[in-house]
């Protein structure tokens, strides 16, 4: 064959040179091998957060919900914020993957199977939140509406709450979907490399008889798009629903227009800065640094400043409507969260979500790891913040003042909130033990883009890629 | 057909393999089986009979409802008690009555919960073990008897004043035992009064005032709307005197007083005064009125208002009232001066009206006596020196070394505790009796239960140790056919009959035998002639004052007291040392930080509250608190601030020469409500009473467009619609409605750690704002409550349904459908929602107080104010059986009921001819937030205030 001329353009998405096998033994190494002791170190601090968390738990399930510090005036504080937190964290797995998918953003496909796995897990913590947070939670199923023997007593449709419990409902299972169906070509992959009885048999089942025909993948492919177009509109609902318990109630600071969108973007870049801070640690950790390249960090960075903009301008423009709508409540709200008892959560959210973000205009930061992990922790403490501004600051001081107080949480909350982080990363530790963390099927399709074809024809990806040889003899140096 | 039976063989093979031997076998069953014996006794067996012979009156499952008369304070309120099969469940007003006229105050509807308190005595107590009344009067009966026969002496420790019964009670027996001398306990100084008349006036007669038909009226702290005299009557004396619609005359109200009081916050125009400077201040007034006093002393007053007082009190000559709450017998002679030359005697001050105080000796005498050893028997009558004087300590301990030494309190309190025996008195719910709040006006007791314990009527006790054995009920009723029958005004032929209608009415009225009195000039000067300046340029002067809820802390253990927000402070769950702001930041003291008060040797340690209107130099600490033996609630709640009346002077309530120290510590205050200012929201609209006769209207204008546009339909009433409409022109503040709410509606108690995190529970609440200068502050009084919105935003965004829209406008919470999302209260506007955080503990005893008509919530459900929806339904019930339409006024909520200024109305608005249909129509009416078109049912009506020109 001869050597093709490629365009300067095109930078491979795959770092390294890897022969197909290399990589379907690389991403299938974690799974097969014991686990190491950094590992189980990080397995056991997980755990023990969650513990943690479930002991707090036990204890609000077993005296009420009077151990949190709530009180008549704040009704929801840390344990909402975390719920919109984790539906925000959710956002991202499923934009990576479903929406870069349609736009055809082949290097999504080293990223997408971690973000959505920790968008299932995010989203998972956010719907146990919402029934931790109820007062009898042994009735959260009151919330669906199912025939019953009360006298078939409905739930309320006109209640945003309801919106949410359809919303974040339909977002898991699409996105659990989503996430198994892209699973399948990979699960089979497990299996035909099992060596063990039941590893085999357990990954025969799950992968539902794959066996790489031409139908099966044109089946495959076929229901991937369908879904990747059904999760799309998901993506920007689930949010702006959430959004609507703040929106269409009547408080000040919470009956706002814009926060469908606002809250949309605020979501995807939390979500990212959560992808950012996962792919970070795995790409250190695995040595994948050729799959997950500094370009997937930079383009995940450069979603960051849109977004960080987006939340930039939400934020000004809030202010602004309070001051131009001469609504005293509405600006006495904004003006106490900008220097009231709640001043502190408040600057520090703008610093971390308006201000840290500018940093990611200098390439240099934003593509360097070192950069960007603590970059977006920061992002993620200021959108968890965030959501703690609108929550309590908008609950604290409303209309009557006397009934105006100050909420702080008890241990028993953080507690809570430490035993979320505990169940998503031990979710997390534990999907990357059992499943492939990378798509390998699809890496495998890009392997050879932006890349001088190799010449062993042993290793030719199945399915093929788009043949080099018509590739590059049709469209000479196009992209 | 017979089966074989199996062969036992005694050497069975599992035996010997187990090695067990047949002894053991046997031990072991035995064993086990005398454990299974006792482990498994048989259940008590618990009756439940049905009425075989149901009573006349009692139907299961409706209330009867019975006269009696308030036995929590001196007052003597009338009362109606609320009975569900054979339980006192609540305290309502008896609207025939006088002097009370249906309200009734947070003290008296709290004091059912007493009742059923279950740290009273069980029975009889001799050194603390239980006993049985026989042995424990023949005890004391000899034990009087022997001191009696020695001339040794015996003291009877007794409230200043008991009913007409007790009276004579205490009258057999100081006649039975010559030796023996009346001892009156007066905590809180009410008796200075009655001192202050026997110097001017030539009688120990508290008089009876008439609020409502003065013009102006000045209040030298005197809390008379609060916690003084009468508060129930002088409320709704005020506010009758007060009203903007009914009358083109409104009084005008000046108030001068050291701390802010619930009266102060009342008041037209009111200015802080020291403590010490009350007597030169009344002086001055004197002076000024033309009455001689010989004091020179200047007072801090501005000399502008005295003499503007002065000249409005001259110009209201016999339609105006001063009042002085001091315990400085000086300070009440001045007012009596100044009232006779007003001409108020016989107008506003009715003085053969009024209550007699008996000579009696006090407790500085007893202590006196106690120290030379000289008595030999203490009998204590229901009342608590030890806790509530400031010498209780050193009382106590020479009780102790006393031959005989009774009480007849309900329990073994700091006094019971130190007595010999305990003789528990019933309480009054259980037990006859008679009161006198005015002379001329006899209330009654009637038991509405059967005594819950082994207990028994104090005044019986006394009768039986004076060796007239009887029942008090006896007693009662033949000085009723004695002495209260002939008097008795339009009385029916027979006593029987009288009788009947007394026991049933709860009181009746007789001509008093008159008053000999005439002002005394010389009884003056003789007062003013023992008075002498008390200085203290560099220290504190404080105000020992009685709160509006626990007064004297004789309720110490009732825990809707306990818990009931001071109306000012609105500190509950103990006592505070309050400041006047600018003096703590110059000490730099804050809200909560712990201070040591220092009066001499005496030390008081309290968490400090920088409280408006205060005088720059002045503290207030309530009393009340502290108790030690009030039982589980009540035991160390704040501090006991009778420890610093201990001036065996005249004045023991004012004290100079206070240091306070900051101790360093800080507490987070236990308030309902942190933040005072209204931020300018016009929650609470005002105009003055000027700008209401030229026909003003509201300053704020909250009348937005009544039905903008919706999406949702609006909703129809095609019946009635409830409302309710609050003139806070009326409403005082005093919180009555907040216990009356909490009784009816079984609001639970939350206790002080819930009530700091700001979770009360309470379905109505009176906020409170400050509006102007610290110094000099105008304060706002608000009732709050659900507003049973139109549109309300709780309905809309409850996902289960829990909240729903009634027919009648009654945005009804569902508690058994309620999963307690909270969603609800956030978008409450008024935040008015309360969510069970606990499952709430009730002891059993307490339990019984509980209204059956009434769900108890659960753990994790919203509540809030139902407009008393169980009311409606039985008015409902009660005009369909009497087969006749429901009318205006069969509804009223608890609160309604109970407001003694009548400030809450309730009815149907649909009714253009119901009252509340009235008052919505008053250009004074307007609804909250009403830019949210959320649509509120209740409606306010402005506050009106009349402070004349000047202000």
């Amino acid at each position: 064959m001869s050597r093709v001329r490629l365009s300067a353009l095109r930078e491979p998405l795959v770092t390294a040179e890897r022969s197909l096998a290399q990589v379907t033994d690389e991403v299938c190494a974690p799974i097969e091998r014991r686990p190491n002791t950094r590992w189980w170190l990080a397995l056991l601090g997980a755990a023990s957060a969650l513990c943690f968390g479930l002991v707090c738990y036990i204890r609000t399930l077993s005296t009420g919900l009077g151990v949190w510090g709530l009180n008549n005036t704040v009704g929801w504080g840390v344990d909402i914020t975390n719920f919109v937190f984790w539906i925000g964290i959710g956002h991202a797995g499923t934009l990576i993957s479903a929406i870069l998918f349609l736009f055809r953003q082949q290097w999504r496909t080293s990223v997408n199977r971690a973000a959505e796995a920790m968008t299932i897990f995010a989203v998972t913590c956010a719907g146990l939140d919402v029934i931790v947070h109820m007062g009898r939670p042994w009735l959260a199923f009151w919330t669906l509406p199912y025939p019953n023997t009360r006298g078939s007593l409905w739930v309320n449709f006109r209640s945003p709450l309801i919106w949410d419990v359809f919303a974040v409902s339909t977002y898991f299972t699409i996105s659990l979907v989503f996430w198994y169906v892209g699973l399948l070509p990979d699960l089979a992959t497990v299996r035909d490399r099992a060596k063990g009885r039941i590893r085999k048999l357990v990954f025969s089942l799950l992968s539902l008889g794959w066996n790489g025909s031409h139908r099966t993948w044109s089946r495959y492919e076929t229901v991937y798009l369908l879904l990747a177009g059904l999760a799309t509109p998901l993506v920007l609902s689930v949010h702006s629903i959430v959004s609507m318990d703040f929106a269409t109630s009547l408080l000040p600071g919470w009956h706002t227009t814009i926060f469908p969108p606002y809250f949309v973007a605020g979501a995807v870049f939390s979500g990212f800065a959560m992808v950012l801070t996962l792919m970070l640690i795995v790409r250190a950790v695995l040595g994948w640094q050729h799959l997950i390249t500094t370009r997937h960090l930079e383009n995940m960075a450069k979603i960051m400043i849109v977004t960080g903009g987006i939340m930039a301008l939400a934020y000004a423009t809030e202010l602004f409507t309070a001051w131009y709508s001469g609504n005293a409540y509405e600006l006495f709200t904004f003006r106490n969260r900008m220097s009231g008892p709640y001043a502190w959560a408040y600057w520090t959210m703008v610093g971390c979500n308006v201000l840290a973000p500018q940093l990611l205009w200098f390439k240099k930061l934003r593509t360097s790891p070192i950069v960007l992990f603590p970059l977006s922790l920061v992002i993620n403490v200021g959108m968890w913040l965030e959501r703690f501004v609108i929550i309590v600051t908008s609950l604290h001081r409303d209309f009557v003042p006397s009934n105006w107080t100050m909420y702080w949480p008890t241990w028993v909350e953080l507690g809570i909130t430490i035993g979320w982080f505990g169940l998503f990363f031990t979710l997390f530790l534990l999907f990357t033990r059992a499943l492939p963390m990378v798509s390998i099927a699809e890496v495998k399709s890009v392997l050879d883009y932006g890349r001088e074809p190799r010449r062993e024809p042993a290793s030719v990806p199945w399915p093929a890629p788009i043949a080099p040889e018509f590739v590059a003899g049709s469209q000479e140096g196009a992209v | 057909m017979r089966r074989a039976r199996p062969r036992v063989t005694c050497e069975s093979p599992m035996a010997e393999k187990t090695n067990y031997k047949r002894r053991n076998f046997f031990k072991m069953m035995g064993l086990s089986a005398s454990a299974a014996a006792m482990a498994c006794q048989r259940a008590p067996v618990n009756k439940i009979i049905p009425f075989l012979v149901q009573p006349e009156e009692i139907t299961p499952g409706v209330p009867v409802s019975y006269a009696s008369t308030c036995g929590a304070c001196p007052a003597s309120c009338g009362l109606l008690v609320k009975t569900r099969d054979g339980r006192p469940i609540k305290i309502e007003g008896n609207e025939l009555h006088p002097v009370s006229g249906g309200g009734v105050c947070a003290v008296g509807q709290a004091s059912v919960l007493t009742l059923y308190d279950a740290s009273r005595a069980r029975g009889p107590l001799s050194s603390g073990k239980p006993t049985k009344w026989s042995d424990l009067d023949r005890t004391v009966r000899n034990g009087l008897r022997g001191i009696g026969e020695a001339n040794r002496a015996i003291r009877l420790v007794t409230p200043p004043y008991v009913g007409p019964s007790g009276e004579a009670a205490i009258k057999q027996f100081l006649t039975t035992y010559p030796s023996a001398r009346r001892v009156s306990h007066d905590p809180l100084g009410a008796t200075a009064i009655a001192k202050a008349h026997v110097l001017t006036h030539g009688a120990s007669v508290i008089p009876s005032y008439r609020l409502d038909r003065a013009r102006v009226v000045v209040g030298f702290a005197a809390d008379f709307l609060g916690s003084w005299n009468n508060p129930v009557r002088l409320t709704r004396q005020y506010t009758a005197g007060r009203d903007p619609d009914r009358a083109r005359v409104m009084s005008r109200h000046f108030q001068i007083e050291p701390h802010l009081t619930l009266t102060g916050a009342n008041a037209d125009v009111r200015t802080p005064l020291l403590p010490s400077d009350l007597v030169p201040t009344l002086a001055a007034l004197a002076k000024r009125l033309g009455i001689e006093t010989g004091i020179t002393h200047e007072p801090e007053l501005a000399p502008a208002l005295l003499d503007r007082l002065a000249a409005e009190l001259r110009e209201a000559r016999g339609a105006s009232l001063v009042l002085c709450g001091s315990d400085d017998v000086v300070a009440q002679a001045l007012t009596n001066a100044i009232n006779q030359a007003l001409d108020n005697y016989g107008m506003t001050v009715a003085l053969p009206a009024g209550v007699v105080v008996p000579e009696s000796q006090t407790i500085e005498d007893l202590i006196l006596d106690l120290r030379k050893g000289a008595v030999a028997a203490v009998i204590v009558l229901g009342t608590n020196p030890v806790y509530s004087h400031a010498e209780g300590s050193e009382l106590g301990e020479r009780l102790s070394g006393i031959e005989l030494t009774v009480a007849t309190n309900d329990r073994p309190d700091e006094t019971g505790s130190r007595t010999q025996h305990l003789a528990p008195d019933h309480n009054y719910l259980e037990s006859w009796g008679d009161a006198e709040p005015e002379r001329g006006l006899l209330g009654l007791f009637q038991p509405t239960v059967a005594p819950l314990y082994d207990t028994r009527p104090a005044f019986e006790s006394l009768l039986i140790w004076a060796g007239a054995g009887r029942s008090y009920y006896d007693v009662v009723r033949r000085r009723w056919q004695s002495d209260v029958f002939p008097a008795a005004v339009d009385a029916p032929p027979t006593f029987d009959e009288f009788w009947e209608r007394s026991v049933h009415d709860g009181f009746a009225k007789v001509t008093p035998a008159p008053i000999e009195s005439s002002f005394r000039k010389d009884g003056l000067l003789s007062a003013l002639a023992t008075w002498s300046p008390v200085g203290s340029a560099n220290s504190f002067e404080i105000v020992l004052y009685p709160p509006v809820a626990l007064r004297d802390g004789s309720l110490g253990n009732n825990a809707w007291l306990q818990e009931l927000p001071d109306p000012v402070t609105k500190v509950s769950w103990g006592n505070v040392v309050s400041i006047a702001p600018s003096t703590a930041r110059t000490i730099g003291v804050g809200d909560g930080d712990l201070v040591d008060l220092r009066q001499g040797d005496r030390r008081l340690t309290l968490p400090a509250l920088l409280q408006p209107g205060m005088h720059p130099r002045a503290l207030a600490v309530a009393l009340g608190r502290g108790r030690t033996h009030a039982g589980p609630v009540g035991n160390g709640v704040g501090a006991n601030a009778f420890l610093l009346a201990n001036d065996l002077g005249r004045a023991r309530l004012t004290r100079v020469g206070v240091t306070l120290e900051p101790t360093g510590q800080r507490v987070t205050l236990p308030r309902t409500q942190t933040h005072e200012s209204m931020e300018g929201r016009g929650l609470v609209q005002e105009m003055n009473f000027d700008q209401l006769l030229r026909g003003g209207g509201l300053a704020v204008s909250h009348t937005a467009k009544e039905a903008p546009p919706s999406m949702w339909p609006r909703h129809e009433y095609p019946g009635r619609r409830w409302a309710m409409a609050i003139d806070l022109s009326k409403c005082t503040g005093c919180e009555a409605c907040l216990v009356a709410c909490q009784a009816e509606n079984n609001v639970t108690v939350v206790g002080v750690e819930e009530v700091r995190r700001g979770r009360e529970m309470y379905w109505i609440q009176i906020d409170r704002y400050y509006d102007g200068p610290p110094e000099a502050p105008r304060v706002l009084h608000q009732p709050m409550l659900c507003q049973h919105c139109e549109n309300a935003p709780c309905e809309t965004v409850c996902p289960v349904l829990a909240v729903v829209h009634s027919s009648e406008g009654l945005t009804q919470q569902v508690y058994n459908r309620c999963v307690g999302t909270r969603y609800c209260s956030n978008n409450c506007p008024f935040k008015i929602r309360r969510f069970n955080w606990f499952a709430y503990p009730r002891d059993a005893t307490e339990r019984m107080v509980l209204n059956p008509d009434v769900t108890v919530r659960s753990r994790g459900v919203t509540e809030k104010c139902s407009f008393c929806s169980q009311r409606i339904e039985e008015a409902k019930t009660r005009a369909r059986r009497e087969n006749r339409p429901l009318e205006d006024g069969d509804v009223r909520p608890a609160c309604a009921q109970s407001c003694p200024a009548g400030a809450i109305v309730f009815g149907d608005i649909n009714d253009p001819k119901s009252r509340v249909s009235e008052r919505v129509g008053s250009s004074r009416a307007y609804r909250l937030l009403t830019e949210l078109n959320i649509g509120p049912s209740v409606r306010y009506l402005a506050r009106v205030r009349n402070p004349g020109k000047e202000a």
